[in-house]
Parts: C-alpha cells; structure tokens; sequence
C-alpha cells in the first residue's frame, strides 16, 4: 500500500486553513468559507443533497429546469420536477472529538481547531440548506448537546467557539482526566454519543480516531442503523502521518500521560507502515457500511474538506 | 619488552577515537518531552530497551575502536626495544672495541664526517677503568690505538680518520675485536661496529663469537646513492709497421641512475682521446679507443669519466708495456723425428710473435745461445750434446731454459740446471695413464689455471714419464697421481730452469691435445724467460714484490742514495731493503719504483681499488646481528639508532595487517548487526 501522503488540495482558491485561524470569529469564519465557496461554484449547489427522494410535483413556470425528471417526461410526455428531502429541512448533526489527542498540532492549527472550523463550516453551510443543525461534542463522555434545530446555528456556533477557551482553562488548571480517568476509547464515545441522536439525519463525526478500526467502524455503524446519513472526517496532522521527528526523545500521550523513549529514526519506517494501514482498514471498512471517509491533515483547506463533502453527497444523490 | 615509537605524532590520531563517543553522547536522548496524540502505534513497534542497544554497539565501538588504535600505532612506526641488552653507556669497567669503516666508500657524502660525529659521542661516554681501542678497517683492519681510557686519545684517533682506497671486510676487524673482546679481564664487553655495510662486505666468515655479556651495537651511516664506476680497462695488442700499439677498452658501470658523458683516455697525463658514452641504469657500457703506439718504456694511462658521489672510482689507473717478441730456441737431440717439436712450435707461435726456431743440439753453441731468450731441450741430453756448463751459464746470466724429458734424456742436464736427477722410466700405460694430482697453483706458471680452470690440467693423460728426483733446492711445481715430479723448476742466478718429466710430443701424453697445452707452453716459456707478464694494474690490498722490477737486488746499505726507492702516489717514499722488497698497495694511482743505480726510467705500478667497493648496496644489518652471537645465544642489537631498528623489525606491517583483519571483522559484525535490526526494530 503506497504511503499516505498528506493531501493538500492544490487547487488555487482554496483557503490556508491556518490563515482562516485568523479569523478570530468563527461564524464569520465559517460565512467566508461557505460563501466563497459557493460563489466559485458553477451552480448552486442545494441540489441532490439528500440521498433520499420525496416526491414528484408538477412543473410550474418559474422552476430550475434542472429539477425536471426527464425520464418521467419520457413517459408521461408531462412535466414534473423532482423533490428531496433537502428541501424538506433534514437534520444535520455534528459529532466532534475534543479529546485530548485532538489539542495535537506541529503547524500552527491544532486539530481541534480545525475539526472546529470544518464542523463550522459545515453546519454553517446546512443551515444555507435550510436544515436544522445540532452539535455534539465528546472526548471520553459527551461533553456539549445541541439538538438540532433551525435556530441553533448560533448556538452551534457558540459552542464550538467555546471548546477553546474551555480547552485553555482546562490546561491552565492541569486536566485531571489526562491522569486520573480511564481511558474509554473512542467507540465507546461515539456510542454514547449516538444515543443522542434521535432523529435521523446527515450526521458528520470529525475526530483522529485512534481507536482500533473494527470498534470505531462498529459504533460508527450504529449511527447508519438508525438511519443516519454518515460522513466520516478523520482528521489528522501531518506530523501524525509523516512522523518526522529526529531526536531520540520521550513520547507521552496526551489522553493517557503515558511516556515510552522513542528513536524516530529507527522507528519512523514501522510507523508509517502502522499509521497508512490503519488508514487504509478504516476507508475499507467505512466503505463496506456504506459510509463516507476522508482523511484531511491540518494543512488541507477547509474549503476543499467541503468541496469533498459536497462531491459525496453530490455523488449519493444521483437521480433513479 | 617495552614498545617504542618511531614517529609518536601519530598517535595524536587515537584522539579521533573521542569522536564517537562526543557523538553518542551528543546524540544520547533528550530530557524534552514531546507530547504526541497517540502512543497507539508507537507502542505497537517493537521496542528494545535503549541500554541493551547500547551494550551491543558497544562491541562494535570496541572493534572500531580497536582499528583506530591499530591504524595510528602503525603509522608512529612502533619497533621493539631490548631492556635486556645491557646500556650503550655504562659505568667503567667495560671493554670497548669500536669498528670503523675507512674504506673508500666511507667517502661518499658525509659518512666519514658521521662516524667521526659518532666517536666523539663514544669518546665522551668512556669513563674511568673502561679500555676503549678503536679499530679502523678497510680491506684489513688495525687498531688505531692501545686500549685506553682517555676520551682525548680516541678522539684524537678520530679525528685522523680518513677515507682510504681499499674495499670493505667485515670478517678482519671483527676478528680482530673477538679477540680484544675474549682478552679482556674485564666483565662488561661492548662491541660498536660503524661502517656503510655495504653487502659486498659480508660473507658467512665474517661472523664471530663475542663473549658472554657483549653488547652489540651496529651504526650504519648513509643511504643508497646511486654510483657510476670504471670497473674494467683492457689494453689489446697489435703490431702495426713493426710497432706495437695498445688498443683500449673501457667498461663503464652505470649503477642507481643512467650515465651519460665523456670516457676520457689520458696517457702520461695527457687526455688524448673522448669517448661519449650513455649507460642504462644498472647496465654496463663499453668504449674503444683507437689504437695508441707504444714506445719502448711503459705508459701510464688513466680511463676516466666525470666525478660523482664517489670519485674513488671514477678513473682507471693501467701501464701500458710493449712487449719485446721471446727468441725461442728449441733443441731437438740426433736422431729425433723432425715432428718431434712441431706440436710445441705451432703452440708457441700461436697468438705470439715469438721467434722459434728448431735447432739440433749440436746447433746450440754459445752465440745461439747468447741470442736466444728461452732454449728448450725437448727430448735431448745437454751433457752429451750442449754441455751441462754452458746451459748453466746461460742460465745464470738470465736465460731460461726448459728441459723436456724423453726417451733420449740421460738426466745430465737437470743435473747441471740442479734440478735433480733423472731415474727411470714409469709407464702407466696399462691403468690409464697418470694425470696431474697436485699443482702449485699460485706459481705463475699456473696463474691462469687457478680457480675453475685447474680442472683442465687434470684431464691429461700421462701414459710414460721419466721418474725425476727432484733437488731439494728445486721447486716442484706438479706432481702425478703417484706422488712423483712432472714439473719442477729452479732460480739459478738471474736466470730459470724449469724440468717436465714428459715430451711434449703426443707419444707419452694427450697433453698437446688438451686445450690447456697453448696457454701452459708460453706460460712456461714466459716464466723462464723471466720476462714475467705484468698486469696492467694492481688492486689496492696487494702485496707487491719490487725485486723484479729492479735491475739488480737492493744492498743493505740504503743511507748512501742509491737504494731503490717506491714513491707512493701520495708522495709518500719507501726505501727497498734487502729485507723490505714487499710494498703494501695502499694508494690508488701509479706507484714509481726508482733505482739510482741504473739510467733506467722508473717503473710504474697502477693499483687500482676494490672493484666491489663501487657497489654500495647496503646490508641488512640483521644479516650481521645473526650471524653474531654472545656467549653462544644470538646477539642482542642494540643499535643506537632507533631508524635502524625500527627498519629491521619493520613492526609497523604486522600493525597494520591487523587493523586490516580487525576492519573485516567489523564489516562482517556491522552487517549482521543491521541485519537484525531491520527485523527487530529498535
């Protein structure tokens, strides 16, 4: 299996995720994403969003003619145009790890600062699309709820805003639970985590997902049970990836506080190997339940996450 | 045994050993921390513990370590110093007898100013009670002064010391100092030899045993320096418009470096003829002259090519003699085949241009005599024919005369030449023939048969021969495998008389048609015309006997001025002496022999030196230090130059042939250490 290697969208236009970290403001943050993204967008992209269909109505003057089913036209000689669930106010649920393995950055944006925007961007972008957004956070238990609704984008927002100062109190006061907690894993996480969402929807989880992928694709899995529409972002550093550290040094872990003496130069080759097939087990498995993956690095610009997702949705709403 | 250094410098490299471990400690882990999301992977590589890892390249830093140290060690040159060996300088007590070289090598470079430079280091180490006795040596060795104990008298003996013209042995002095040695009464024994040691100057009988307790130190001094000689100078006869002349030939040895000059040939001190000559390195070259007239008194001729590090050997001293035809008379007895003598004339004209004639002895009066310079009596009886007083007369104002005994012969005229008399007759016929069992080989008839060619003269056949008693006052100079005469031969006042005891004829003897028989006849016919053949130069160590040279022998009374006298060619005069006819050659050059009491020009000896000494190719000296031995056990050097036992012991090699085996070893151990650790990763 090639090496992963840490994807960058090439693309010009797209956003430095490090220079948006400037944006002090996360809605605005957001807005100039979404909006620039969109703006360079050939069409508008509130259609086929949404796996599911609703329905046929007729063609009244005035309609995109883009909506028209053809093949029904074909057979009715009428015209009707077709309606998803996207224009019937869908949920769209962000599930966010903020554990302490998300406070990692080597490049001036910590992931959980860019798990922040991309779900940002994201939620922002849905409730564009008229859905109800909602949000929940975890690290070993779940840590903020926001059910999804029409006027939470702001709530929304303001919790993610507030994940970072709640993150610079806490390592101000020395996090107890780095020491003291047992560690819960990650699927155990998201599991309690999707018993919180009730109604069916989009539902995006953004983390770095270290945790063994049969346990995370099995709680992951339980989200598509329900109904759910799941996107998977695993978020990354490139330092994550790469491994390019010289120095013999001591490792510790940032959710466990566990330290090992570490020879990167012995150990970099094994490493890499270890890293890029768990990688590539998760898109397998993910892949096999019918559920989005795409692994982003710190590097990669935000508006091209987007772009990802918009391809996916794009590509699942292919008309019958 | 303790380990010195040559060049000590080097192992200022042992420091680079500092290098890895500035390294590893530079590299060792760092107290930081890095604080990583996961150890999920991390720990899943396969750890070994970091000191483990460094026990294992702790082995490897061993071995490399052990390279390093190999490499440098070798390179500051380690040699072997003896502890045993007693000290150079001692307290007194101590016998010391030092060797130096004075021979014409010694000249080269500064050589003799270094050994002087060495003395005076050994002259001021002499304390009081010790017996210092230097000893210089060439081809001979001698001691400069009586054992002493004063620096000043070694020194000044020192400072005497010159380079001579001889060639190098090493055996004389060192006979010489084991008997100095054994005689000593005292305990401590020192032994110094400094010399060049050239290789020429060794040979298997030089070795000696020092008494028990004898320090051995060799000094060698100079290095290799290529050298150019005149090894060879031959003068060809011919006659031309009834002169003779004297046709040169040079050969010129061209060693350690090409030769390309001028040969020069000067006659009487004048250059009269230039050759250009190139020579290979390591080859020899040849150049003829023309033709040079000779007069009728002796030449002085000198080859000589252009000075270099060594210019003892860069001219050739040689005397060019013109040499009168011999009048040869041979008498053939009444009634002799007239073949009888043809054998013995056609051998001595061969080559020569000596008048032979065959006489009848009735022929042979007194005015035959008179003009003949050799008569030879083959198979005739001079009593009955000659008459013994005449050949006795004739022998004595300076004739030679040779009786051939045959047939015929009576024995009257060896008795009158007293050369003995005359028995029977043996005939051999029956086992073969006798052959000559025992010659005199230093008598100059013999000269040119000495050495491998002495095997020649045996081949002979003798089937009959006269049975000779000799005189005792005659010389015998061969006899047969029976123990009795074939040659006998006598001095009777100015003149010789020489016997064989078979014709020279074919009938008794295969002699005539042995290839030996030319060159014997006109030795015999040379040797007693008295005319003997003179070399055209002597090499210096050469003893030679001025009697012959002069008109008539030298009178006791030499205060007058009229006694002979040898002009050396430093200048330095010798008086002949009825007891002192024997000159020692010491010099190169022309050595002149004076007699006041003739008009006759004096006579001219060129001695040349030791061919050998114009090879300077050094001698081991471990060569010498183990043919030496103390007290019976092998010498134990203690050379004051630690170049010189650093050379011989050429430790350095064996160092570094192993830091080469040590190299591989930790190739082989570096790849299998890696070769583990891409399965085990650290």
């Amino acid at each position: 299996m090639p090496h992963l290697t840490a994807p960058h969208a090439a693309a010009p236009g797209f956003l430095d995720p490090a220079t948006l970290a400037r944006i002090d403001n996360l809605e605005l943050l957001a807005r100039t994403v979404v909006d620039g993204f969109i703006n360079g967008l050939h069409s508008s992209p509130y259609l086929g969003l949404s796996l599911d269909f609703a329905e046929h109505r007729p063609y009244n003057p005035g309609d995109d003619v883009r909506r028209i089913d053809w093949r029904l036209w074909a057979r009715t000689d009428r015209h009707y145009v077709k309606e998803f669930e996207a224009e019937t106010n869908a949920n769209f649920m962000t599930l966010l790890d903020v554990s302490a393995s998300m406070t990692y950055g080597s490049r001036g944006i910590r992931k959980i600062d860019y798990a922040r925007y991309l779900s940002a961007c994201l939620t922002y972008f849905s409730r564009q699309q008229r859905d109800r957004v909602g949000l929940i956070t975890f690290d070993d238990r779940v840590r903020d709820y926001v059910p999804p609704s029409a006027r939470h984008l702001d709530v929304v927002l303001h919790t993610l805003d507030r994940l970072e100062r709640r993150e610079e109190r806490e390592d101000g006061e020395e996090r107890e639970s780095a020491s003291a907690s047992p560690e819960p894993g990650l699927a155990a996480a998201v599991l309690h985590a999707a018993e919180r969402v009730r109604r069916r929807g989009i539902v995006v989880l953004i983390s770095d997902f270290y945790e063994e992928p049969p346990a995370a694709v099995d709680a992951v899995r339980q989200l598509r049970y329900r109904g759910n529409d799941v996107v998977v972002f695993h978020v990354l550093d490139p330092a994550e990836i790469e491994f390019p550290f010289e120095d013999a040094s001591g490792f510790e872990d940032l959710e466990t506080g566990e330290r090992i003496p570490v020879v990167p130069e012995t150990m970099r080759a094994k490493y890499r190997q270890l890293i890029d097939s768990h990688v590539a087990e998760l898109a397998r498995r993910f892949s096999e339940e019918g559920i989005d993956y795409s692994l982003f690095d710190t590097g990669t610009p935000l508006d091209y996450a987007l772009f990802r997702y918009l391809s996916d949705r794009q590509r699942k709403s292919r008309v019958r | 045994m303790p380990v010195a250094f040559l060049a000590p410098v080097f192992l200022a490299g042992l420091a680079a050993l500092a290098i890895p471990v500035l390294i590893h400690l530079a590299n060792r882990p760092k107290k930081d921390v890095v604080r990583f999301p996961s150890l999920m992977f991390l720990e899943k590589v396969e750890y070994q513990a970091s000191s483990r890892r460094r026990l294992r390249n702790l082995v490897l830093f061993a071995v490399r370590c052990l390279a390093l140290i190999l490499v440098a060690g070798a390179f500051a040159r380690p040699f072997l110093d003896h502890p045993d060996a007693p000290p150079v300088t001692i307290d007194g007590g101590r016998e010391l007898v030092v060797l130096v070289d004075r021979s014409a090598s010694m000249a080269v470079g500064d050589r003799m100013d270094r050994a002087r430079g060495e003395l005076a280091e050994i002259a001021a180490g002499i304390r009081r009670g010790d017996r210092a006795t230097l000893v210089a040596f060439d081809h001979a060795a001698a001691a400069a002064n009586r054992a002493t104990d004063d620096p000043a008298v070694l020194r000044a003996a020192a400072d005497s010391l010159r380079p001579g013209d001889g060639g190098t042995r090493l055996g004389p002095p060192l006979r010489l100092a084991e008997s100095l040695l054994a005689g000593s009464p005292l305990p401590r024994r020192e032994l110094v030899v400094i010399s060049d040691f050239q290789r020429r100057a060794w040979d298997q009988e030089s070795a000696i045993a020092a008494p028990p307790g004898t320090a051995v130190r060799l000094i060698r001094l100079g290095e290799p320096v290529a050298n150019t000689a005149v090894a060879e100078a031959a003068a060809g006869r011919e006659r031309f418009s009834g002169r003779e002349r004297a046709r040169v030939t040079a050969t010129v040895a061209a060693r350690g470096g090409e030769f390309r000059g001028p040969v020069s040939l000067e006659l009487d001190g004048r250059v009269v003829q230039e050759r250009d000559l190139t020579v290979a390195a390591g080859d020899v070259g040849r150049v003829t002259f023309d033709p040079v007239t000779l007069p009728d008194r002796p030449v002085r001729a000198v080859v000589r090519i252009p000075a270099d590090d060594m210019a003892a050997d860069d001219a050739l001293h040689l005397t060019l003699h013109g040499d009168r035809p011999l009048r040869v008379v041979i008498g053939q007895g009444p009634g002799a085949d007239a073949r009888a003598s043809l054998y013995l004339a056609r051998a001595l004209e061969a080559g020569t241009e000596h008048d032979v004639a065959v006489l009848p002895t009735a022929a042979l009066t007194a005015a035959a005599l008179a003009g003949a310079d050799v008569v030879i009596l083959n198979d005739a009886d001079p009593a009955g024919d000659v008459g013994g007083r005449r050949l006795r007369d004739f022998v004595e104002a300076g004739g030679g005369v040779i009786v051939v005994l045959g047939e015929r012969s009576r024995g009257g005229g060896t008795e009158a030449l007293g050369l003995g008399r005359v028995a029977g007759t043996r005939d051999r016929s029956a086992d073969g023939g006798a052959s000559l069992a025992r010659v005199d080989a230093q008598h100059p008839v013999f000269e040119p048969f000495r050495g491998g060619a002495a095997g020649q003269l045996s081949r002979a056949r003798f089937f009959r021969y006269r049975q000779l008693d000799a005189d005792p006052a005659a010389s015998v100079l061969a006899r047969y495998d029976d123990g009795t005469t074939a040659m006998a031969a006598r001095d009777l006042g100015r003149g010789r008389a020489l016997a064989l005891t078979a014709p020279l004829d074919g009938r008794w003897s295969d002699l005539v048609l042995q290839p030996v028989f030319v060159p014997l006849a006109h030795r015999l016919v040379r040797h007693a015309s008295g005319r003997a053949v003179v070399p055209a130069w002597r090499t210096v160590g050469d003893l030679l006997d001025v009697a012959p040279l002069l008109a008539a022998a030298p009178e006791s009374d030499p205060d007058d001025g009229t006694a002979p006298v040898v002009r050396t060619p430093s200048g330095r005069r010798i008086r002949v002496t009825p007891e002192r006819t024997m000159i020692s050659l010491d010099e190169r050059g022309f050595y002149e022999v004076r007699d006041p009491r003739t008009g006759v020009a004096p006579a001219a000896v060129a001695v040349n030196g030791d061919p050998g000494e114009s090879e300077l190719d050094p001698l081991d000296t471990a060569v010498v230090e183990a043919a030496l031995t103390v007290g019976g056990a092998p010498v134990i050097p203690v050379s004051a130059e630690p170049v010189e036992r650093e050379r011989t012991q050429s430790l350095w090699w064996w160092v570094l042939a192993a830091a080469f085996v040590v190299m591989a070893v930790e190739t082989v151990l570096a790849n299998a250490l890696s070769g583990r650790r891409s399965t085990v990763q650290v």
